[in-house]
Protein backbone atom coordinates (compact mmCIF):
# COMPACT_ATOMS: atom_id res chain seq x y z
CA UNK A 1 0.00 0.00 0.00
CA UNK A 2 2.83 2.39 0.74
CA UNK A 3 3.91 4.16 -2.39
CA UNK A 4 7.42 5.47 -2.78
CA UNK A 5 6.68 7.37 -5.97
CA UNK A 6 6.92 11.17 -5.95
CA UNK A 7 8.57 11.14 -2.55
CA UNK A 8 11.31 13.64 -1.80
CA UNK A 9 14.71 12.43 -0.62
CA UNK A 10 14.76 11.17 2.97
CA UNK A 11 15.43 14.07 5.32
CA UNK A 12 14.81 15.12 8.91
CA UNK A 13 12.22 17.64 7.75
CA UNK A 14 10.08 16.83 4.72
CA UNK A 15 8.98 19.09 1.91
CA UNK A 16 5.99 20.63 3.66
CA UNK A 17 3.99 21.46 0.54
CA UNK A 18 4.30 17.84 -0.68
CA UNK A 19 3.33 16.59 2.79
CA UNK A 20 0.37 18.96 3.09
CA UNK A 21 -0.85 17.99 -0.37
CA UNK A 22 -0.62 14.29 0.54
CA UNK A 23 -2.46 14.90 3.84
CA UNK A 24 -5.30 16.67 2.02
CA UNK A 25 -5.62 13.76 -0.43
CA UNK A 26 -5.36 11.15 2.33
CA UNK A 27 -8.05 12.97 4.29
CA UNK A 28 -10.27 12.71 1.22
CA UNK A 29 -9.79 8.93 1.20
CA UNK A 30 -6.83 8.51 -1.17
CA UNK A 31 -5.09 5.33 0.06
CA UNK A 32 -1.92 5.96 -1.96
CA UNK A 33 -1.61 9.46 -0.50
CA UNK A 34 -2.04 7.99 2.99
CA UNK A 35 0.94 5.75 2.25
CA UNK A 36 2.94 8.81 1.23
CA UNK A 37 1.96 10.59 4.47
CA UNK A 38 3.00 7.61 6.57
CA UNK A 39 6.32 7.29 4.76
CA UNK A 40 7.08 11.00 5.02
CA UNK A 41 6.22 11.17 8.72
CA UNK A 42 8.23 8.01 9.43
CA UNK A 43 11.26 9.25 7.49
CA UNK A 44 11.08 12.73 8.98
CA UNK A 45 10.54 12.36 12.72
CA UNK A 46 11.45 16.01 13.25
CA UNK A 47 8.51 17.25 11.20
CA UNK A 48 7.08 18.93 14.28
CA UNK A 49 10.26 20.97 14.58
CA UNK A 50 9.32 22.79 11.39
CA UNK A 51 7.00 24.78 13.60
CA UNK A 52 9.95 26.43 15.29
CA UNK A 53 10.15 29.33 12.85
CA UNK A 54 6.39 29.87 12.90
CA UNK A 55 6.34 29.78 16.70
CA UNK A 56 9.26 32.21 16.89
CA UNK A 57 7.51 34.67 14.55
CA UNK A 58 4.26 34.41 16.49
CA UNK A 59 6.00 34.99 19.82
CA UNK A 60 7.87 37.99 18.41
CA UNK A 61 4.60 39.50 17.17
CA UNK A 62 2.85 38.90 20.50
CA UNK A 63 5.64 40.34 22.63
CA UNK A 64 6.44 43.33 20.39
CA UNK A 65 6.47 46.50 22.53
CA UNK A 66 5.73 44.55 25.72
CA UNK A 67 8.06 45.79 28.51
CA UNK A 68 10.93 43.46 29.43
CA UNK A 69 9.58 42.71 32.92
CA UNK A 70 6.16 41.70 31.62
CA UNK A 71 7.79 39.68 28.82
CA UNK A 72 9.77 37.63 31.33
CA UNK A 73 6.72 37.11 33.54
CA UNK A 74 4.56 36.02 30.59
CA UNK A 75 7.26 33.64 29.32
CA UNK A 76 7.61 32.12 32.76
CA UNK A 77 3.82 31.65 33.12
CA UNK A 78 3.65 30.11 29.64
CA UNK A 79 6.56 27.75 30.38
CA UNK A 80 4.84 26.67 33.56
CA UNK A 81 1.57 25.92 31.73
CA UNK A 82 3.40 23.96 29.03
CA UNK A 83 5.27 21.91 31.62
CA UNK A 84 2.03 21.11 33.47
CA UNK A 85 0.39 20.00 30.23
CA UNK A 86 3.42 17.91 29.25
CA UNK A 87 3.39 16.15 32.60
CA UNK A 88 -0.24 15.09 32.09
CA UNK A 89 0.29 13.64 28.63
CA UNK A 90 2.07 10.84 26.83
CA UNK A 91 4.85 13.05 25.49
CA UNK A 92 4.04 12.15 21.87
CA UNK A 93 5.23 14.42 19.07
CA UNK A 94 1.62 15.34 18.32
CA UNK A 95 0.97 16.38 21.91
CA UNK A 96 4.17 18.42 22.04
CA UNK A 97 3.08 20.28 18.93
CA UNK A 98 -0.39 20.99 20.30
CA UNK A 99 1.02 22.08 23.65
CA UNK A 100 3.36 24.45 21.88
CA UNK A 101 0.39 26.06 20.17
CA UNK A 102 -1.49 26.28 23.47
CA UNK A 103 1.55 28.05 24.96
CA UNK A 104 1.53 30.68 22.22
CA UNK A 105 -2.22 31.19 22.46
CA UNK A 106 -1.88 31.57 26.22
CA UNK A 107 0.91 34.11 25.71
CA UNK A 108 -1.42 36.04 23.40
CA UNK A 109 -4.16 36.07 26.07
CA UNK A 110 -1.71 37.38 28.67
CA UNK A 111 -0.60 40.16 26.34
CA UNK A 112 -4.18 41.04 25.39
CA UNK A 113 -5.25 41.18 29.04
CA UNK A 114 -2.28 43.41 29.85
CA UNK A 115 -3.24 45.77 27.02
CA UNK A 116 -6.86 45.81 28.19
CA UNK A 117 -6.03 46.97 31.71
CA UNK A 118 -6.39 50.75 32.13
CA UNK A 119 -3.67 52.30 34.28
CA UNK A 120 -4.74 54.65 37.11
CA UNK A 121 -5.34 58.12 35.71
CA UNK A 122 -5.29 56.89 32.12
CA UNK A 123 -8.18 57.84 29.84
CA UNK A 124 -9.10 55.94 26.71
CA UNK A 125 -11.45 56.52 23.83
CA UNK A 126 -14.34 54.12 23.42
CA UNK A 127 -12.81 52.97 20.13
CA UNK A 128 -9.54 51.97 21.82
CA UNK A 129 -11.38 50.21 24.66
CA UNK A 130 -13.41 48.26 22.10
CA UNK A 131 -10.26 47.37 20.14
CA UNK A 132 -8.53 45.91 23.22
CA UNK A 133 -11.71 44.04 24.22
CA UNK A 134 -12.04 42.46 20.78
CA UNK A 135 -8.35 41.51 20.80
CA UNK A 136 -8.72 39.82 24.20
CA UNK A 137 -11.90 38.00 23.11
CA UNK A 138 -10.15 36.64 20.01
CA UNK A 139 -7.16 35.54 22.09
CA UNK A 140 -9.39 33.70 24.58
CA UNK A 141 -11.33 31.98 21.78
CA UNK A 142 -8.07 30.82 20.16
CA UNK A 143 -6.73 29.58 23.49
CA UNK A 144 -9.89 27.58 24.23
CA UNK A 145 -9.91 26.09 20.73
CA UNK A 146 -6.30 24.94 21.04
CA UNK A 147 -6.96 23.41 24.49
CA UNK A 148 -9.98 21.59 23.02
CA UNK A 149 -7.76 20.22 20.22
CA UNK A 150 -5.37 18.73 22.76
CA UNK A 151 -8.25 17.29 24.79
CA UNK A 152 -9.72 15.66 21.67
CA UNK A 153 -6.40 14.10 20.73
CA UNK A 154 -5.82 12.86 24.27
CA UNK A 155 -9.28 11.31 24.30
CA UNK A 156 -8.50 9.50 21.04
CA UNK A 157 -5.08 8.31 22.03
CA UNK A 158 -5.64 7.02 25.51
CA UNK A 159 -2.37 5.63 26.80
CA UNK A 160 -2.35 2.02 27.81
CA UNK A 161 -1.28 1.96 31.43
CA UNK A 162 0.62 -1.03 32.70
CA UNK A 163 1.58 -1.32 36.32
CA UNK A 164 4.75 -3.31 36.87
CA UNK A 165 5.41 -3.67 40.57
CA UNK A 166 4.77 -0.11 41.81
CA UNK A 167 5.97 1.51 38.62
CA UNK A 168 3.48 2.91 36.14
CA UNK A 169 4.41 2.53 32.48
CA UNK A 170 2.44 4.39 29.84
CA UNK A 171 2.53 2.79 26.42
CA UNK A 172 1.66 5.39 23.83
CA UNK A 173 4.88 7.36 23.33
CA UNK A 174 5.44 9.08 20.03
CA UNK A 175 2.59 8.60 17.59
CA UNK A 176 4.79 8.28 14.56
CA UNK A 177 7.22 6.09 16.48
CA UNK A 178 4.25 3.89 17.36
CA UNK A 179 3.56 3.48 13.67
CA UNK A 180 7.13 2.40 13.04
CA UNK A 181 7.12 -0.23 15.77
CA UNK A 182 3.86 -1.66 14.44
CA UNK A 183 5.33 -1.90 10.96
CA UNK A 184 8.46 -3.66 12.10
CA UNK A 185 6.51 -5.95 14.45
CA UNK B 1 -10.29 76.34 13.27
CA UNK B 2 -8.54 79.40 11.87
CA UNK B 3 -7.71 83.01 12.34
CA UNK B 4 -9.68 85.30 10.08
CA UNK B 5 -8.63 88.83 9.22
CA UNK B 6 -11.60 91.20 8.95
CA UNK B 7 -11.67 94.13 6.51
CA UNK B 8 -11.38 96.54 9.45
CA UNK B 9 -8.03 94.98 10.44
CA UNK B 10 -9.16 92.88 13.41
CA UNK B 11 -8.15 89.20 13.67
CA UNK B 12 -10.79 86.79 14.88
CA UNK B 13 -10.35 83.18 15.88
CA UNK B 14 -13.08 81.04 14.30
CA UNK B 15 -14.28 77.50 14.59
CA UNK B 16 -16.08 75.73 11.76
CA UNK B 17 -18.43 72.80 12.28
CA UNK B 18 -21.02 71.01 10.23
CA UNK B 19 -24.69 71.40 11.22
CA UNK B 20 -27.31 69.54 9.15
CA UNK B 21 -24.86 69.25 6.28
CA UNK B 22 -23.96 72.93 6.24
CA UNK B 23 -20.73 74.43 7.50
CA UNK B 24 -21.37 76.89 10.31
CA UNK B 25 -18.58 79.22 11.35
CA UNK B 26 -18.46 80.32 14.96
CA UNK B 27 -16.59 83.52 15.79
CA UNK B 28 -14.82 82.78 19.11
CA UNK B 29 -13.08 86.07 19.64
CA UNK B 30 -10.00 88.18 19.04
CA UNK B 31 -7.00 89.05 21.17
CA UNK B 32 -6.28 86.99 24.29
CA UNK B 33 -9.64 85.19 24.20
CA UNK B 34 -8.93 84.05 20.65
CA UNK B 35 -5.38 82.99 21.59
CA UNK B 36 -6.63 80.88 24.49
CA UNK B 37 -9.28 79.20 22.36
CA UNK B 38 -6.72 78.51 19.62
CA UNK B 39 -4.31 76.98 22.16
CA UNK B 40 -7.05 74.79 23.67
CA UNK B 41 -8.14 73.63 20.20
CA UNK B 42 -4.53 72.83 19.24
CA UNK B 43 -4.11 70.71 22.38
CA UNK B 44 -7.35 68.86 21.73
CA UNK B 45 -6.33 68.23 18.13
CA UNK B 46 -2.90 66.94 19.18
CA UNK B 47 -4.55 64.56 21.68
CA UNK B 48 -6.98 63.35 19.05
CA UNK B 49 -4.17 62.78 16.53
CA UNK B 50 -2.10 60.91 19.12
CA UNK B 51 -5.10 58.71 19.91
CA UNK B 52 -5.66 58.03 16.20
CA UNK B 53 -1.99 57.08 15.79
CA UNK B 54 -2.20 54.75 18.81
CA UNK B 55 -5.35 53.08 17.45
CA UNK B 56 -3.71 52.60 14.04
CA UNK B 57 -0.60 51.12 15.68
CA UNK B 58 -2.63 48.79 17.90
CA UNK B 59 -4.79 47.67 14.96
CA UNK B 60 -1.63 46.86 12.97
CA UNK B 61 -0.18 44.99 15.94
CA UNK B 62 -3.38 42.96 16.42
CA UNK B 63 -3.43 42.13 12.71
CA UNK B 64 0.21 40.95 12.88
CA UNK B 65 -0.51 38.70 15.90
CA UNK B 66 -3.65 37.28 14.28
CA UNK B 67 -1.80 36.58 11.02
CA UNK B 68 1.11 34.79 12.72
CA UNK B 69 -1.17 32.69 14.91
CA UNK B 70 -3.45 31.87 11.97
CA UNK B 71 -0.46 30.57 9.98
CA UNK B 72 0.63 28.49 12.96
CA UNK B 73 -2.96 27.21 13.42
CA UNK B 74 -3.24 26.09 9.81
CA UNK B 75 0.09 24.26 9.97
CA UNK B 76 -0.69 22.56 13.30
CA UNK B 77 -4.17 21.54 12.09
CA UNK B 78 -2.85 19.97 8.89
CA UNK B 79 -0.01 18.17 10.68
CA UNK B 80 -2.42 16.91 13.36
CA UNK B 81 -4.66 15.56 10.64
CA UNK B 82 -1.67 13.91 8.93
CA UNK B 83 -0.37 12.30 12.12
CA UNK B 84 -3.83 10.99 13.08
CA UNK B 85 -4.42 9.61 9.58
CA UNK B 86 -1.00 7.95 9.63
CA UNK B 87 -1.72 6.50 13.06
CA UNK B 88 -4.78 4.72 11.72
CA UNK B 89 -7.56 7.19 12.47
CA UNK B 90 -10.14 8.53 10.05
CA UNK B 91 -12.69 11.30 10.12
CA UNK B 92 -16.30 10.22 10.07
CA UNK B 93 -19.06 12.82 10.34
CA UNK B 94 -16.52 15.39 11.57
CA UNK B 95 -15.38 13.06 14.34
CA UNK B 96 -12.11 11.16 14.49
CA UNK B 97 -12.30 7.39 15.02
CA UNK B 98 -10.00 4.42 14.68
CA UNK B 99 -10.17 2.86 11.21
CA UNK B 100 -11.73 -0.62 11.20
CA UNK B 101 -9.09 -2.01 8.87
CA UNK B 102 -6.10 -0.63 10.73
CA UNK B 103 -5.14 -3.89 12.41
CA UNK B 104 -5.68 -5.97 9.27
CA UNK B 105 -3.51 -3.53 7.39
CA UNK B 106 -0.67 -3.67 9.88
CA UNK B 107 -0.93 -7.43 9.99
CA UNK B 108 -0.59 -7.66 6.24
CA UNK B 109 2.45 -5.39 6.35
CA UNK B 110 4.12 -7.15 9.22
Amino acid sequence: MTSSTNLPAKADTPNMSVLFDAIAKADAGDAEALGVVKTMLRDAPKVVETLTDLAYNAEAAILANVPAGATELFRSQTRSLRMDLMREGTGSALERMLIRRIGLDYLATLQAERARVVAPGETRSLELVRLYDQQADRAHRRFLASVESLARVRKLITPIQINIADQQVNVAGNLTAGLESRRSG
Amino acid sequence: MAWETRPGGGRYYTRSRRVNGRVVREYVGSGEKGQQAALADAERRAEWEAERALIRAEQARARAIDAELATLDRTVDVLTRGILLAAGFERYKRQWRKRDDVFDESASQG
